[in-house]
């Protein structure tokens, strides 16, 4: 009877009674595991009945169906991954068009921050020294810039330069880096700005494959003798300040990046004491208001005209571009660099002092006097007689008229030398005396009419560029100068 | 400071050498003022070795310049250099004088 139920072709019965003994089974059971077996209890008499079907027998029709619902399936997936997919591009692109302009704007400003931290931008740089003062200031137009500033002190001599990279933002900005890394790596062992810039073109007209350049100028000064050798690529003339303010002439020569082997030129000149020079890029220059007038040289002198530090010299600058340009956009790089050269041992100051008695004897000793002026200022020999002459009228004034006749009484003068000029201040304690206020001679008049006397302070007057008079704590204080 | 003179018929001449400063002139002063006597001819101040002059000096040269005004004589002033061309310049003595080279 078990041997009849058979579910599928292949699938048997079996009855276990409670004792474990097989009842009934058919004569061949299967000897694989891959089956399924049902088993149940028969009830009163404790025996279990299984029923055994292979798993292929079950599964036959399952199987069959099951490749083809999963291959529906796959295709469906994999449509679905794909709309995912561009759907999730689409989002993508859609925020990163939202975002680009926010990412874009967080490297940049990473990147003027590499940029800036390039330059040298702690001021004072040098706060130990007093014998200079350096200011510098870089505004780029957009994020980052193509100009470029740098200066360092090497063996007692000022390091320096300023460039401007064709064209602005990124590009410049990488080729401003190269540049101030082959300044700093030249100009560590060469001293020469003419060999400085000749090897920055060399490694520049090298690896230049997209034709850009750098107008440069390359400066080297002498901190103890106020020599500055200086070597132009094409910059604009920086300003240097002397007695008047006047661009310092340069040759124009190639700018860095166009023609390897080029040949620079050097130019030199002499700083002293109080001498400054001003370097910028021509965005300073160039600085357009709305109306589309540029800023010019000569707004640029009239706001460094203001006598300071630096520093403020810098701000008064900026302010003034500011003023000028209102609010049209800033529309290319602006640089400065401010040189103020204070070695004062370059100064040529110094001091001399006479002290005479009001004896007419005494005067000759002014012409000693007066020749130890002359050989240290190595003046003419018309302007040491000259200043003698002048020297000679105002003392002789002092020691016959100050003093009453018969007294002693002394003559002080201090001379005070520089560059620029002599000046000397004669003092005495007489009777109030301003020459300064004696008419002025007529010298147009004929013989007849002729004062004998009069000449001398006329003289000083004549041959000095500036006279004096002060009455000061009981003294005369004449102070007479003279530009040399 | 030194003066030489020499008198010819109708011409004196003082030969200045030196400097010609305040106290040069005070101490020359009266050989100067001396001359004063030949101011009616011609007085020849050789300057060719006068290598400075003050306003002193001048006044020496002033004074006797008004006595040959005065007498209708004339006073010849030589071979000044530079420096004291310049002086006389300043103060207008080289139109008050005759100045030769």
């Amino acid at each position: 009877m078990v041997e009849n139920i058979q579910l599928y072709p292949n699938s048997y019965s079996t009855i276990v009674s409670q004792e474990g003994q097989l009842l009934a089974a058919p004569a061949e059971t299967l000897s694989t595991n891959r089956a399924v077996r049902f088993k149940t209890s028969i009830e009163d008499t404790g025996w279990i009945m299984t029923i055994v079907i292979p798993e292929s027998e079950i599964y036959r029709n399952v199987k069959r169906t099951g490749i083809w619902t999963s291959l529906f399936q796959l295709m469906g997936l994999m449509f679905l991954i794909y709309i995912i997919q561009r759907t999730a591009k689409e989002q993508v692109k859609l925020k990163e068009a939202e975002d680009s302009n926010d990412r874009i704007e967080g490297e940049l400003k990473i990147a003027r921050g590499i940029q800036m931290s390039m330059i040298p931008k702690t001021f004072p740089p040098f706060p130990e020294r007093n014998d200079l003062d350096v200011a510098a200031a870089m505004y780029p137009a957009k994020e980052v810039g193509g100009d470029l500033y740098d200066f360092y002190i090497r063996d007692e001599k000022l390091y320096f330069c300023i460039g401007d990279v064709s064209g602005k933002g990124v590009p410049a900005s990488l080729f401003m880096a190269v540049t101030r890394s082959l300044f700093r790596t030249i100009s560590a062992h060469e001293k020469s700005p003419q060999r400085i810039v000749t090897a920055m073109n060399d490694s520049m007209t090298d690896m230049n494959e997209n034709d850009m350049f750098v107008t440069f100028f390359c400066g080297v000064l002498n901190l103890v003798t106020g020599h500055l050798r200086y070597c132009n690529a094409g910059h604009n003339a920086p300003l240097i300040m002397k007695d008047s303010m006047k661009p310092l002439p340069v040759l124009p020569n190639l700018p860095l990046g166009v023609i390897k082997g080029n040949t620079f030129k050097e130019q030199s000149t002499d700083l002293s004491y109080g001498d400054a020079l001003f370097l910028y890029t021509d965005g300073i220059t160039e600085a357009e208001n709305s109306s589309y007038d540029l800023f010019g040289e000569e707004r640029l002198i009239d706001a460094l005209s203001v006598k300071s530090s630096s520093r403020e010299q810098l701000e008064s600058v900026k302010e003034s571009i500011s003023e000028f340009v209102g609010d049209a956009p800033q529309s290319d790089d602006i640089t400065m660099l401010f040189i103020h050269y204070m070695n004062t041992a370059n100064s040529g100051e110094s001091e001399r002092h006479l002290v005479l008695h009001n004896d007419i004897r005494q005067i000759p000793l002014l012409a000693a006097f007066v020749e130890g002026v002359a050989q240290e200022k190595k003046l003419e020999q018309s302007v040491e007689t000259g200043i003698n002459l002048a020297l000679e009228e105002a003392v002789t004034n002092v020691i016959m008229y100050a003093y009453p006749k018969g007294t002693d009484g002394l003559i002080e003068i201090d001379a005070k030398l520089n560059d620029k000029s002599v000046e000397f201040v004669i003092s005495d304690s007489g009777s109030p005396f301003d020459p300064t206020a004696v008419p002025k001679a007529d010298t147009s008049l004929g013989v007849e009419d002729r004062p004998i006397g009069g000449l001398g302070i006329f003289l000083v007057r004549n041959i000095m560029d500036s006279v004096k008079y002060a009455r000061k704590d009981g003294k005369n204080i004449l102070s007479m100068t003279k530009n040399i | 400071m030194e003066v030489k003179i020499t008198k010819d018929k109708n011409q004196t001449t003082a030969k200045l050498v030196g400097r010609l400063d305040t106290p040069s002139s005070i101490e020359v002063g009266k050989e100067i003022e001396a001359l004063k006597a030949d101011a009616a001819g011609t007085v020849v101040l050789d300057c060719s070795e006068m290598t400075y002059i003050s306003s002193s000096g001048l006044r020496l040269f002033l004074g006797l310049r008004k006595e040959a005004a005065e007498k209708g004589g004339k006073v010849i002033v030589r071979g000044i250099n530079n420096d004291i061309r310049s002086v006389f310049m300043m103060t207008g003595f080289l139109n008050l004088f005759q100045i030769e080279d």
